[in-house]
């Protein structure tokens, strides 16, 4: 069954196209990954998908229902894990739960005990009654997250809800996700750290500039770039005097990234360029200290569809 | 139904949670009160400080001027005529009362010359002193008429006049115009501070759009009329409940008698509490920020109390203003207690109260419409 299917999807903001006709079908049981720069029309998507935002053009189904038709009623089966976090101080970690759950319909005992079960999920079980005000980033994430799964929704929408938190926290929320994939929830991630989406992704979509550049799983997706060699150079000093364009006119490279100490550089497979790209390097007195061929990810598969970094 | 309850509740709980909102809420209105009560009481019993200039010497004038001294509301000071300008700027005079030279002769040849009265104050200053000097001249001339012009017959009259015996039996009486100029002007201010609390209501709902609890909310199956019913439900109730202990600080503490029954006053606050709120969604609803909810609640309320009455009553503005005065909800509440202080029927305001209904019900379909549009909440998310 279709959990979510999207035609021809268009939202515009004046003259700026957010979202520009896109059209993709996510299966129920799937954990997909809508990946992509800032601004590159991710959170706009579901926005529509929850009925927050109007449409300019196309459809939404959820479960088989026109949201535009049974927006209520599809609701009651979407939680929402939005990019900020969502709850009040001033009221304890239960209360929020409760609060939140409430709106969906819970109400008298069965209310706490799944307000108390999303808790215990989250990890917060211990700290129901204090106040988020006196928690940690990761904790406040984590209750963010027990705030849209206490109603057990059929659909979990997460907005990058690991931005700025500690590994620890981080890692929990990851296993979360995949653990309420595992108890039936279909699971839509956006995120533009790439090493999530491979870690729990079935599939993948990413995003740039309002459009869908690129869709299937990760192993679908490395394989566009599979014929390519990613070479990661570190460097030294003299990264001020390399020239991106330059090191492009090169046979075979087909996108360059340098920082300050590193140069990752994308080549043909079948065309050998190494020594020249050593060349051009030492010519201009830049330091080598290490030279390392990397398997390609999807953060390779971004850099070479679009030519940015999915962090610009 | 539910929704609206939960969600009414949930903003109180949230809300009152913080003990500092009992200030803001309840606290600062009150004390806003206190400071106008304490303006009103003050410039309605000091004495009003009269300056004389007599440039007749004569004996109509030096007998007004003995007159006037036994009334204690008048403070009398001799003036110099190249001062008395000095004196009224710098508000140690009131006014001040010029007798021409040829006043008292004026008199007797039955052509009384005027009276100048001068103030930086306005006419309501100086009313009460007005009549008493028209007064006391009117029966002279009385006795001038009377005389037929022959100054024997005036000299005895004007004598008689003088040294009339009246036994006097003193009461003191409550001043009610007195009493009803002060309620009226602290009611005013009474409806400022109500749609100052317009600006808590914004608050609340902002405070939810940067928490991002707004965000979450409408991504539950709740309606935007819900979540707007809900948030103007909160806010009508903390209106009454502050319209509630505003009356009674008023009439119990300040023992201040507004002559219109308890009930009523609450009912026309209540009407104009509904109003306040309404403004408040409105300005939420088209804000993007606290600052723009701000600057549009202070371009809102001040200027609509101004032209309202609220802080002058409305007849003393020039004619075009009081007509453009009925567009705001302020001289609509004002002219219905008004006229209950004047001894009005209930029955008689009911076109204002309907008056104020349709201004709430306007305000609160376009914040409605407002929230409706979904787009809106993009700039939020």
């Amino acid at each position: 069954m279709k959990m979510v299917k999207i035609a021809g999807l268009t939202k515009k903001y004046g003259d700026t196209v957010a979202v520009d006709n896109i059209s993709l079908e996510i299966e129920e049981g799937e954990i997909f990954g809508l990946l992509g720069p800032n601004g590159a029309g991710k959170s706009t998507t579901i926005n529509m998908i929850t009925g927050l935002l109007s449409m300019d053009k196309g459809n939404i189904w959820v479960m088989g229902k026109d949201i535009r038709v049974n927006s209520n009623e599809i609701k009651k089966n979407i939680g929402i894990v939005p990019q900020d976090i969502a709850i009040y101080e001033d009221l304890t970690s239960l209360e929020n739960v409760m609060f939140f759950a409430s709106l969906y319909g819970l109400r008298g005992s069965e209310l706490k005990k799944r307000a108390e079960e999303a808790l215990e999920f989250a990890g917060l079980a211990e700290h129901s009654k204090i106040f988020p005000r006196k928690f940690s980033g990761g904790m406040k994430r984590r209750l963010n997250i027990a705030c849209a799964i206490a109603h057990r929704p059929k659909l979990i929408i997460m907005d990058e809800p690991t931005v700025g938190i500690d590994t620890q926290s981080r890692n929990h929320i990851l296993q979360s996700v995949k653990a309420l994939n595992e108890m039936g929830s279909t699971i839509i991630y956006t995120s533009h750290y790439m090493e999530e989406v491979e870690e729990i992704c079935t599939r993948v979509a990413i995003m740039d500039y309002g459009k869908i550049i690129a869709e299937g799983t990760v192993k679908e997706l490395m394989s566009m770039i599979d014929d390519q060699n990613s070479l990661w150079i570190s460097i030294l000093t003299g990264a001020d005097r390399i020239s991106e364009a330059e090191i492009k006119e090169i046979d075979g490279v087909i996108s360059v990234e340098v920082d300050e100490s590193t140069v990752k550089i994308n080549s043909s497979g079948d065309i050998y360029n190494l020594d020249r790209i050593i060349l051009y390097l030492t010519e201009r007195g830049v330091s080598i200290r290490n030279i390392e061929n990397k398997t390609p990810n999807l953060e390779t598969v971004f850099l070479t569809l679009t030519g940015r970094k999915l962090r610009d | 139904m539910r929704n609206i309850f939960l969600l009414t509740a949930n903003i109180l709980k949230v809300t009152f949670r913080k003990k500092s909102s009992f200030i803001v809420y309840f606290v600062l209105p009150l004390l806003g009160l206190f400071i106008s009560m304490a303006m009103h009481s003050s410039t309605g019993t000091r004495s009003l400080n009269v300056g004389i200039i007599n440039k007749d010497n004569g004996i109509f004038s030096d007998d007004m001027i003995d007159s006037l001294r036994y009334i204690e509301d008048f403070d009398l000071t001799h003036t110099e005529p190249n001062s008395f300008e000095n004196l009224l700027l710098d508000d140690r005079l009131d006014c001040v009362v010029i007798f021409p030279a040829d006043y008292t002769e004026s008199f007797l040849s039955g052509k009384p010359a005027k009276i100048e009265i001068v103030t930086l104050k306005g006419k309501d200053t100086t009313i009460w002193l007005e009549n008493y000097i028209r007064l006391y001249a009117e029966n002279v001339y009385i006795l001038v008429q009377a005389s037929g012009g022959r100054k024997e017959v005036f000299d005895k009259l004007y004598q008689g006049y003088k040294e009339q015996k009246l036994n006097l039996e003193a009461e003191r009486v409550v001043d009610q115009a007195k009493d009803r100029s002060i309620a009226f002007q602290s009611l005013g201010f009474l409806l400022m501070f109500v749609m100052i609390g317009t600006g808590n209501t914004a608050e609340i709902i902002l405070k939810e759009k940067r928490d991002r609890t707004y965000f979450r909310i409408c991504s539950a199956p709740v309606k935007p009329g819900e979540y707007v019913l809900s948030n103007a439900v909160t806010n009508i109730i903390i209106v009454l409940v502050q319209i509630c202990a505003l009356i009674f600080v008023m009439r119990w503490v300040f023992k201040i008698n507004t002559y219109v029954a308890d009930w009523q006053m609450l009912v026309i606050l209540g009407y104009f509490g509904l109003i306040a709120v309404a403004i408040g969604m409105v300005i939420v609803a088209f804000a993007g920020s606290s600052y723009e909810a701000g600057a549009a609640s202070t371009l809102v309320i001040v200027p609509t109390c101004m032209l309202g009455g609220c802080f002058w009553p409305a007849e003393l503005m020039p004619d075009m203003m009081q007509k453009a005065s009925y567009f705001v909800p302020q001289r609509w509440a004002l002219d219905a207690i008004q006229a209950l202080q004047r001894g009005a029927d209930f029955s008689d305001v009911v076109g204002n109260l309907a008056v104020l209904l349709a201004f709430a019900a306007a305000l609160f379909a376009i914040s409605a419409y407002r929230f409706r549009v979904a787009d809106n909440l993009g700039r939020f998310v």
